[in-house]
């Protein structure tokens, strides 16, 4: 028996008396020190949050509470903690009592009791975390930011300010996706005749994607009413931040686009085109419907940042949500009523977050259909 | 004699410097059924694809009835509706049922209304025995019905010719057959077909004339029992030698 044979094959090797040589026990030492070390940790900042949390009722609450949070957070910690420590001293009986299978098993268990204290102190770090800095001195955080009488009389108005801004991002993401897909099929047409085009395209591309939008916004907002052309200076500034923002999705939703085209397989184009079925209907019926399924997704991203784009349009003075709260917090020298905005943005963002997780889980798993 | 259907001359096709057609002459009759065999790389799909004009070539001529249909200012897309191809990788459109497959080049072409459309290729599915599946979408078929599938799309729009480019080479061994049998029914039924076969013996059967390309070039064309029964040429003889040895004939 060779050393090198042993040292390979741990499982079933065989040491030098010849008996079987056990796999030991995964090691359940330094998980549960973690384990130890997130609960204390929690226990202390549970400590800081009840303190802070009492003193809101009263200042003679303040040790009571902060005793009672920290007591409340040991016993929850205390459970995962102690099943560990006793499916650790079973794993180390076994082990001496020569049952290596059950030493396993109760190592895994102590390590699973382990990982699950950790995973609840890290959770209630940060909660904790934010309950303390929510409530301390007074509250004045929340104060700050979640006056209920604020956010109520602001309510209405943002919430309808905020139809401006729903109303920027759809007109120029149905905009921004007409002109990127001229885009993109302008930078894929073939043959020397359209070297030009192409040309155009990339240019056009690579100015937008490099400006900020709050420039490009700046720039159409108050540079083409200045210019005093008839018609094109008289426009409302609505309208103007609406092409702003289009000039500058058409870049991105054109490169989704162009991604999206040249991701179909040219057999597809072979296949169609060997049937007789003319070029613009070959673009039409059967790549691009194959190529909006593998770019619903993120073009619906990009439409999620326009949407959070829109209010950039507050530097030109459209009264959209964000202007119409800053309005309220200089009134009532309070930030509660940008809290509203900030509600409004994620109520509507998050459902289309998950939308477009989906559509990529789909396009990923499911070509066609 | 008749004048063949397809008749190549001096075909020459380069990408770039490599010259991968290399002056083809061929003609092929109505209703015969020609086979191109040859090792992989030998150009036998490239040459498919110049016949459908999915390919420009450089030198040459090709005629369709007599009539060039090579060169410039050729409109391809009229021309594709007469000669129909299929290819190794099936390549239905995999958003589409099969139904919907086998319209969409009728009716977009104009060449029937959609009501029409649907009762050819029903009658066309049922041909290949796939009316049951008219419904159900590319990805829920084996890899012989999407083929199946792909040659009634061919078919329904009525070429003058088929070209087949190693349509059973994607196709686990026992599904090879179902496709083979289809193409023996086509040619029973005098369809002019130009094919790519790495099946031996199935070219053999099936074919009025083998070609074996080396090169870019034909280097040896005959009846099916010549080519393969008596090989003249070194290449050839050891191209079969390696097929045989391989288990393919
Ligand atoms: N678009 C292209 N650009 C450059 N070279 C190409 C292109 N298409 C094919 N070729 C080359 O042309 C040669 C012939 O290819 P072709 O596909 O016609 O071979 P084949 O005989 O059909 O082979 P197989 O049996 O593997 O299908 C190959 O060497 C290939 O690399
Ligand atoms: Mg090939």
């Amino acid at each position: 028996m060779t050393m090198t044979k042993t040292m390979g094959d741990p499982v079933s090797a065989t040491a030098a008396d010849g008996a079987t040589r056990q796999t030991p026990p995964l090691p359940t030492g330094w998980p549960l020190a973690m384990a130890a070390a997130f609960a204390a940790a929690s226990v202390g900042i549970a400590f800081l949050a009840g303190s802070s949390v009492a003193a809101l009722i009263g200042e003679t609450m303040r040790l009571p509470g902060a005793m009672l949070a920290a007591l409340g957070i040991a016993l929850v910690l205390a459970v995962p903690i102690r099943r560990a420590l006793a499916a650790r001293s079973r794993s180390r009986e076994a082990w001496t009592a020569g049952d290596p299978v059950a030493a396993r098993v109760a190592a895994a268990h102590a390590r699973h009791h382990a990982f699950t204290a950790m995973g609840v102190g890290g959770f209630l770090l940060p909660v904790l975390a934010v309950a303390t800095f929510l409530t301390i001195n007074d509250a004045v955080v929340y104060k700050t930011f979640l006056r209920g009488d604020v956010i109520l009389a602001s309510l209405l108005d943002v919430t309808r300010a905020f139809g401006a801004n729903l109303s920027i991002a759809i007109t120029a993401q149905i905009l921004s996706m007409l002109l990127g897909l001229l885009l993109a099929v302008g930078r894929s047409l073939q043959g020397s005749s359209f070297v030009l085009v192409r040309g155009v395209c990339i240019f056009y591309v690579d100015i937008f994607r490099s400006l900020p939008a709050i420039v490009i916004i700046y720039l159409v907002c108050f540079g083409v009413p200045l210019m005093g052309i008839p018609v094109l200076s008289d426009g409302d500034p609505m309208l103007y931040a609406i092409v702003a923002l289009s000039l500058t999705y058409a870049a991105y939703n054109g490169e989704q686009f162009r991604a999206g085209l040249k991701g179909i397989h040219h057999s597809q184009i072979s296949a169609a085109q060997s049937l007789g079925i003319p070029p613009g209907a070959v673009l039409r019926l059967i790549v691009l419907p194959q190529a909006m399924r593998r770019i619903a997704g993120p073009m619906l991203g990009n439409f999620i940042a326009l949407q959070k784009d829109t209010a950039l349009v507050n530097i030109v003075g459209i009264v959209d949500a964000f202007t119409q709260a800053k309005i309220y917090s200089a009134n009532y020298y309070n930030l509660s009523s940008v809290t509203v905005v900030c509600i409004l943005f994620i109520a509507v963002t998050i459902p289309q977050t998950r939308l477009v997780d989906y559509l990529v889980a789909r396009a990923e798993t499911k070509e066609g259909r | 004699m008749a004048r063949p259907l397809i008749e190549l001359q001096g075909i020459g096709k380069s990408y770039g410097k490599f010259r991968v057609i290399d002056g083809i002459d061929l003609d092929i009759a109505r209703h015969s059924v020609v086979s191109l065999i040859g090792a992989s790389g030998s150009g036998k799909s490239t040459l498919l694809r110049c016949l459908n004009g999915l390919e420009d070539i450089q030198q040459g001529e090709i005629r369709l009835n007599g009539e060039v249909i090579s060169g410039l200012g050729i409109d391809h897309v009229v021309l594709r509706r007469r000669i129909g191809m299929v290819f190794q990788s099936y390549n239905l459109f995999p958003h589409m049922s099969v139904l919907g497959n086998c319209t969409v080049a009728p009716v977009i072409t104009g060449a029937c209304g959609q009501e029409e459309a649907e009762a050819r290729a029903l009658s066309m599915l049922e041909r290949v025995g796939m009316r049951d599946k008219a419904n159900a979408f590319p990805d829920q078929l084996s890899g012989g019905q999407q083929q199946r599938v792909a040659i009634a799309r061919t078919m329904i729009m009525q070429p003058e010719v088929l070209l087949l480019d190693e349509i059973t080479s994607a196709l686990d061994p026992e599904l090879v057959m179902e496709v083979l049998d289809l193409v023996r029914d086509l040619a029973k039924q005098g369809m002019t077909m130009l094919l790519t076969t790495h099946e031996m013996s199935f070219a053999r059967e099936i074919s009025d004339k083998v070609c074996f390309l080396y090169k870019g070039r034909i280097l040896e064309e005959g009846p099916p029992e010549e080519v393969f029964g008596a090989p003249r040429e070194a290449a050839t003889q050891s191209f079969l030698r390696r097929v045989t040895a391989a288990g393919r004939l």
